[in-house]
């Protein structure tokens, strides 16, 4: 199964994985599975079962300007220091606890939108949540090799 | 033993919610110093909550904690409800149970493996236990989300849930919703089982120690949501008699307040609960208990881990029993008529008795709010089982040992000390 899993939460910049699922809806493969979770920590590992190839796309605090898009690998993440807050894993502590678990997918593509406020939605960043969405997009129809389902 | 000058200062606790640091002096093997530090910065919401209306408390007090959300919404809502003098009736009192259940579920599976259980396995951090262990990992991440899903039933999302309100919640689940939730709670309780007989199967520590057990005790059930304050000691009172026989004072190391019961420092959370009401566990939770051949009331700290496994048997046990007598009400919420005057309410939070009065003027807005969580209530009692543990272990054991029974004690109150600090009234003396 090929899964994109945008991750987010009700404020601002921060809905922008769940925003670019939403664009997903009407341009990926009807065959890829699309799941938006609201700050799932260490449980996002439970989504990752029966996944050959995963996408998450998440929004990243990187002070790097508003609406850039990142598309980074699984080495890329697991190389971030770890957290020492608990609340919650973050995605890098989470993927290395998935490493451990030998429950990472095959092949993993983390796509970061660079956010600016949480309080709102910034115009640069709907530019990136565009952008996020077709980089993904094209990226799931390489892989099905269902590319007409782009418009 | 060899006398020696030890100074462990280890300044972030990590595996724990929130900031804290611990301070450990030895000279000439006694303890001269020991300090649980919470420097977290103090928290204000009693009085971002001044001026505010009653319709904006449940929503505002859940941004105290992102684990244990509901259990702020609960203790609140009753409290509400209390001073306007509403009862929410059978419908709410059930869901709010088994809202609560959620929360339980999600926060102890988070304590139990990815916080406690490395300690007691010899695992810096849940990643380099689940090399070894990555069966268990994966089922307390499987409760875990099981909780979190079960917080969505209700609340509409899991982190900071916006489905209570007083007088009952915003909306129903649908019949459907309900039954899909039952079936993925029915799947989870063999989870659950395996759960609990791994975690009697832990070898920890044999340490008994004298501590006071504080817990709400409900009629019949086992306490979540509702009941009257008791303990092993004799005490039994109605939660609008807290402040009488509990007290709170500042320590300046501290922007917690430390909680004492007649001056003395006490219990709270799953292993009191565990102490106080083990004659109320479901049937099936109490035949588990007893072939662990674990016995309650128990003197061991360390069966707090087991406690919180127990809990969530419980919490699942108890979720499918009211899930499956779900009848869709005529309205989620009774109305709501504020009035002027005082209203208590206390609830069991995952680490224990969760404690809120407010005082409303007659256009229901908050003139006073007061709030004792949990971790402030365990402060002192950790601070003196941290002395007694170290002391136990012997403090000719080398640093490295020291400190990680030091932290290990620490963890397994799962202190959320985000939770716990409030405003500190400091008096510097200088010279």
């Amino acid at each position: 199964m090929i899964r994109v899993i945008g991750l987010g939460a009700p404020f601002g910049d921060d809905r922008a994985g769940w925003r670019v699922i939403d664009a997903l809806r009407d341009q990926a493969p009807a065959a890829v599975d699309l799941v938006a979770l609201d700050r799932p920590g260490a449980t996002l590992i439970n989504w990752f079962d029966g996944v050959s190839a995963l996408y998450i796309v998440d929004a990243v605090n990187d002070g790097g300007p508003a609406g850039r898009v990142l598309t980074l690998t699984a080495d890329d993440i697991l190389a971030i220091p770890a957290h020492i807050s608990s609340h919650q894993l973050n995605l890098p502590s989470t993927l290395r606890l998935a490493r451990s678990l030998r429950a990472l997918p095959p092949s993993l593509t983390v796509v970061g939108i660079t956010i600016a406020d949480l309080a709102q939605s910034s115009p640069a960043v709907e530019a990136g949540i565009r952008q996020a969405a077709d980089i993904v997009a094209q990226a799931l129809c390489e892989k099905i090799g269902a590319c007409n389902a782009l418009p | 033993m060899t006398e020696r000058n030890v100074r462990i200062h280890v300044p972030a606790l990590t595996r724990v919610e929130g900031e804290g640091s611990l301070r450990l002096h030895i000279a000439q093997g006694e303890i001269e110093e020991l300090a649980l530090d919470i420097f977290e910065p103090p928290r204000y919401f009693e009085k971002f909550l001044e001026g505010r209306d009653h319709a904006e408390v449940i929503d505002t007090v859940a941004r105290i904690c992102g684990i244990c959300p509901v259990a702020y919404q609960m203790s609140a809502a009753q409290a509400l409800e209390h001073a306007f003098g509403i009862d929410p009736g059978p419908w709410a009192r059930a869901m709010r149970r088994v809202f609560y259940c959620g929360e339980w579920l999600q926060s102890h599976a988070l304590h139990i493996h990815l916080l406690a259980a490395p300690d007691f396995l010899g695992f810096d951090s849940v990643v380099g236990m689940a090399e070894q262990y990555p069966d268990e990992v994966r089922r307390g991440l499987r409760l875990q989300g099981l909780g979190n899903t079960l917080i969505r039933l209700l609340g509409a999302r899991s982190v900071h849930p916006v489905g209570a309100c007083v007088g009952g919640f915003h909306r129903a689940p649908t019949p459907a919703e309900v039954d899909e939730m039952l079936a993925a709670l029915r799947a989870g309780l063999e989870d659950a089982v395996a759960l609990l007989r791994w975690a009697a199967s832990l070898d920890v520590p044999d340490d008994h120690q004298t501590f006071t057990s504080v817990s709400l005790r409900h009629a019949t059930d086992y306490p979540l949501a509702e009941g009257r304050i008791v303990s092993d000691r004799g005490l039994d009172i109605d939660c609008g008699d807290y402040e009488r026989h509990f007290r709170e004072e500042h320590r300046p190391q501290s922007t917690a307040l430390f909680a004492l019961l007649d001056d003395e420092p006490y219990l709270v959370g799953p292993l009191a609960r565990l102490n106080l009401n083990f004659d109320r566990l479901p049937e099936t939770t109490r035949r588990l208990v007893d072939a662990t051949g674990v016995r309650f009331p128990s003197d061991n700290m360390f069966h707090s881990l087991l406690a919180r496994a127990i809990e969530i048997h419980i919490a699942v046990v108890e979720a499918i029993r009211l899930l499956e007598r779900y009848q869709a009400p005529d309205s989620p919420q009774v109305a709501v008529s504020p009035r002027a005057g005082v209203g208590i309410g206390a609830t069991e939070a995952p680490r224990g008795l969760l404690w809120h009065r407010y005082a409303f003027d007659g256009n229901g807005i908050v003139r006073s709010a007061r709030i004792v969580p949990p971790t402030s209530q365990n402060q002192a009692r950790i601070e003196v089982d941290l002395r007694r543990s170290l002391l136990a272990l012997g403090l000719d054991r080398d640093d490295a040992d020291l400190r990680l029974r030091a932290e290990t004690v620490i963890r397994n109150y799962d202190p959320c000390i985000s939770c716990a600090t409030h405003f500190l009234s400091l008096s510097v003396e200088r010279r």
